[in-house]
């Protein structure tokens, strides 16, 4: 059943800390505001604040304007120089206390922390949709660390990576490519032959998932009405069988080494059977086991007659690009900010990959609100079973 | 309660105590507790967990590199393997915050000194009762449960004889600080009312009644020297401080012990921050120290003023700004023991909302200077004034810090709680714990410091169910040149008072033991510090003398009997005073001259 929240939700997430989450969030905003849509802001950890907890270094600061509506713990809605219309709690708690949705009335700087689980900014945003309704609200969600799996409500994803997370631009492009990789699964929203809910993560899952597939397999009823699914040419040609394909739905999460071990034990089977897997969403695919694994282990399911798709997904817009790092100084035995050379650091990157990228500070937001501007203006909600 | 399920998991490789402790707090409240060993990989976690289908995940994890990463991802996991739509995710470990565990991803987030009972209350849905929450309690009444009788009733009769003698001689008496009293009063009271004209008159004749550089200043305007008068935005700050002071972690020790400060820095701004100061970090109550020189001038200043020396300057302006430091919650001690302004300084005391007062004829006139005589009329009015507002006052034996024994000193402390007493008072028996001279020259302080002021304890238990409050403060003459024994000192000698049963104990900040300086707040806070750990090292172990306790306890008895037998033979209080039976000049004793021959007989 498709959620509906009023309008797109764009996630923030970043590959690591300090890669710019905020600062894309705050170009963001600004763009938001210069065009006229109403926006929902808040986050999934804690933005805003002063200093960064883990290296004393300054943080970009939050700052809300009229027409605002944000959603952040109580106490940070209090402590903030901004002037709020009365604060309505959602009923969800935070670390920071009870999280709340207030309109700005005059701008100031605030902390935003709002909910941090999937379920509660679900319930958020279900709340700011029944109190506040509005046709084209966009919801703005920034991210906290690397933490991705709330981002599976989005919408649409920006990635915010940069120096932060690897110095040499090729490990960034690298890791680009793979996300990308991971995001561009095709969307399949039909129905499933078995749906599994534990994930797959290790080795024992992959076998427990095999006995589950060949049971189903070899169920009179599903080979009574299997389904027919159309293959390409070539690959009908090559398989023994006429291309009887079960489709199988794994909720949870999935890593690539059980998922290529899974594919090994279907290889080997005598009964050649060929499935469609369908990921929760391409977020799933990202908290387990190494991501450089998954453009391999793609083709190679591909290679061997399976499908690899997703029940729900975020259109990945683009990546941001921040040549910022935080570096220990032992002699001052303190963090200091640091910076890669940051056109070179871009064109490098540009130079190895072809994701949509951009570094907002040295290129200006023209790119990014170009991003922003594919986003549908209406109707748009988060795709999903 | 509904019993819930807990899964503990230590992230740390190997440490996993606080979990333990954890997991024991909840089982004994009822939950269901599980805890995982150490060391598993994220993805067994994440397993146990869809197995067992808990309501609470907690994790421990000491922050470290790479720690947030890993934290991060734990959230993650949790969150996209449908785990966290039935349960709660818990961090805890050092260097925890709220802000982190917000930014990790958890529902909450536990740092050190946090208490397994906190944990349970918060799984339970409560609130533990913080520090924060001593601001809504009431003062302690240190004198709440004590009967004032006298167990060695011969001890009792005895003082109660001389007692009764003193009020007889003090009568028909005044003086000219008693006076003052009145007047001042008097004028508070006009211009509370808004009669200016009145007030004006009383001013008059209250400046007449003063001399010295008091009476220069009602006369022509001219400050006492080494004092100005303080600026409207240093007054503006003092009224700006906030009172919300939460507890910090480690000071739970010092909670329900009544363990008081003493202030006195000369500037009423400074002493408010260290006011504050010491409140925040455990104190709970607060004592005021004024100038010495107030002690020998007739007559008290007006208005709110800054002195450059030790000692904040006695007015009702300065009590009043001082007073808007104070939490509602904490105890403060307004000073009379000595001096010509003893009955004023309690009108001042009660005026501006102190708690207790302290008065002691005894210490004032053999060891503060006073006229014995003026300070007996003084001092038994000044407990008839307490005893009227309703302020407890402790009696301090300060004297055995010029050498007078314990003996004599602790006869005159009992003497003048019983005129207290007869008054209506409530005294409080302050006694020294201090390497006094009598101590060093008679070796009792050789072996330990807990012999001789275990004695002090033991004895005035045995003679009278009263309050027992040792200062002032305690561990005088303990310290050591490098300051940094100090606060060690001072704490054990604050746990051995409170370990021995005292009301309360009073003890000063580790600069203060070599007053030469300024008194930091740094010091303040590592004495309260060390206080609440010493409280902590001993708990309710007790703390032993030596059989030589006993044997000092003994012969204080005999000696206090002793001396109350002497001053009741003599049947002139004032002239057992001036002729040594409560300290002489052997004993480094001497009779004060401020304000002799000032009393004057009523008509």
């Amino acid at each position: 059943m498709a959620r509906t929240f009023n309008g797109p939700i764009i996630g923030i997430a970043g590959t690591a800390k300090n890669t710019g989450k905020t600062t894309t969030f705050n170009a963001v905003t600004r763009y938001l505001r210069r065009i006229g849509r109403d926006r929902l802001l808040t986050s999934i950890g804690y933005d805003g604040e002063d200093l960064d907890s883990i290296t004393g270094l300054p943080k970009p600061k939050v700052f809300v304007e009229t027409g605002d509506v944000v959603a952040t713990a109580l106490p940070l809605l209090r402590a903030s120089t901004a002037v709020f219309d009365e604060p309505a709690l959602t009923g969800v708690e935070c670390a920071l206390g009870p999280v709340c949705v207030a309109k700005v009335r005059d701008g100031g700087k605030v902390v935003l922390a709002g909910p941090t689980s999937t379920k509660d900014v679900e319930t958020v945003l279900g709340f700011v949709s029944a109190a506040l309704p509005s046709r084209d609200r966009i919801t703005l969600l920034d991210g906290a660390f690397s933490r991705m799996s709330p981002m599976a409500l989005s919408t649409h994803l920006l990635i915010a990576t940069g120096a932060a997370r690897y110095q040499f631009p090729g490990f960034i492009s690298q890791n680009m490519d793979e996300l990308a990789a991971v995001f561009g699964l095709p969307l399949d929203e039909g129905e499933w032959d078995l749906v599994l809910d534990h994930g797959l993560f290790d080795d024992e899952g992959a076998e427990l998932v095999f006995e589950a597939i060949e049971s189903v397999w070899k169920d009179q009823a599903f080979q009574g009405a299997a389904q027919v699914t159309a293959l390409a040419a070539a690959d009908a040609a090559r398989m023994d069988s006429p291309g009887i394909v079960l489709r199988c739905a794994i909720n949870g999460v999935v890593a690539p080494s059980p998922l290529t071990r899974l594919l090994e034990l279907l290889d080997k089977s005598p009964r050649n059977i060929r499935v469609t897997f369908g990921f929760a969403h391409p977020i799933s695919l990202l908290l387990s086991g190494d991501l450089s694994l998954w453009r391999g282990t793609i083709q190679n399911a591909a290679r061997a007659g399976h499908n690899l798709a997703v029940r729900a997904t975020s259109r990945l817009l683009g990546f941001t690009i921040s040549p910022y790092f935080p570096v220990y100084d032992m002699e001052r035995r303190e963090y200091v900010a640091s910076y890669a050379s940051p056109r070179s650091f871009l064109n490098e990157i540009r130079s190895r990959t072809s994701v949509p990228c951009t570094d907002i500070i040295l290129e200006g937001t023209r790119i990014l609100e170009s991003w922003i501007d594919s986003v549908s203006v209406t109707k748009e909600s988060p795709t999903g079973a | 309660m509904t019993p819930k399920k807990m899964l503990l998991v230590p992230l740390d490789p190997v440490h996993d105590v606080g979990l333990k402790l954890i997991a024991r707090a909840l089982h004994n409240a009822g939950h269901e507790t599980t805890i995982l060993p150490p060391d598993l990989s994220l993805e067994e976690i994440i397993s146990k967990a869809k197995a067992t289908s808990p309501d609470y995940i907690m994790v421990s994890r000491t922050i470290s590199y790479g720690t947030a990463e890993v934290l991060a991802r734990f959230v993650d996991l949790c969150d996209a393997s449908g785990i966290r739509e039935h349960a709660k995710l818990v961090v805890g470990g050092l260097s925890m915050r709220p802000e982190m565990a917000q930014e990790y991803g958890f529902d909450a987030g536990f740092g050190p000194n946090t208490t397994p009972e906190e944990v349970v209350a918060w799984v339970d849905g409560k609130r533990i009762e913080t520090a924060s929450a001593r601001h809504s309690l009431t003062k302690p009444d240190i004198t709440q449960g004590y009967s004032y009788a006298f167990r060695d009733t011969v001890a009792g009769e005895l003082c109660y004889d001389i007692a009764q003698t003193i009020l007889e001689w003090a009568g028909n008496k005044t003086t000219a600080g008693i006076e003052r009293a009145k007047v001042r009063a008097d004028l508070e009271e006009a211009r509370a009312q808004g009669d200016e004209s009145s007030a004006k008159e009383l001013l008059a004749k209250y400046a007449g009644l003063t001399s010295g550089d008091v009476r220069k200043w009602y006369d022509l305007g001219i400050p006492v020297p080494h004092t100005r008068a303080l600026t409207a935005s240093e007054i503006s700050l003092i009224e700006s401080l906030s009172l919300e002071s939460p507890l910090p972690p480690g000071q739970k020790p010092l909670e329900g012990r009544t363990v008081m400060v003493q202030y006195g820095t000369g500037c009423p701004v400074m002493d408010a921050q260290h006011i504050a100061l010491s409140l925040a970090w455990g104190a709970r109550g607060v004592v005021h120290f004024d100038p010495s020189w107030g002690a020998r001038t007739e007559g008290l200043l007006e208005g709110a003023w800054s002195h450059q020396h030790d000692g904040t300057v006695l007015t009702l302006e300065n009590l009043k700004l001082i007073k808007r430091a104070i939490h509602p919650g904490a105890l403060w001690q307004v000073r009379a023991h000595r001096g010509l302004n003893t009955p004023e300084t309690v009108v001042l005391a009660h005026l501006a909302g102190a708690d207790l007062t302290k008065v002691n004829i005894v210490y004032g006139s053999l060891g503060a200077g006073s006229d014995p005589a003026r300070l007996t009329v003084d001092g038994v009015e000044a407990m008839r004034l307490a005893a009227r507002y309703g302020m407890p006052f402790d009696v301090v034996t300060n004297e055995e810090l010029c050498g007078v024994p314990a003996r004599k000193a602790f006869a005159g402390m009992l003497i003048v709680a019983t005129v207290g007493l007869m008054l209506g008072g409530r005294p409080v028996l302050q006694p020294l714990f201090a390497n006094s001279p009598e101590a060093m020259v008679r070796g009792l302080s050789e072996d330990n410091f807990v012999d001789f002021n275990y004695a002090k304890m033991a004895v005035l238990r045995e003679i009278i169910d009263a309050p027992i409050w040792p200062g002032a403060p305690v561990g005088f003459m303990t310290q050591t040149p490098d300051r940094c024994q100090s606060a060690t000192m001072t704490a054990l000698h604050a746990a051995l008072a409170l370990n021995l049963g005292a009301s309360a104990v009073t003890i000063a900040s580790s600069d203060e033991a070599y007053a030469g300086g300024p008194i930091s707040a740094h010091a303040r806070v590592d004495t309260l510090k060390s206080t609440a750990a010493a409280l902590r090292f001993f708990g309710s172990s007790g703390i032993g003398a030596t059989p030589r306790g006993d044997v000092y306890a003994s012969e204080l008895r005999e000696g206090i009997m002793e001396t109350l037998r002497r001053v009741r033979e003599r049947r002139d209080f004032v002239a057992a005073l001036y002729e040594g039976l409560l300290g002489d000049k052997d004993d480094g004793a001497y009779p004060g001259r401020a304000g002799k021959d000032t009393v004057r007989e009523i008509r």
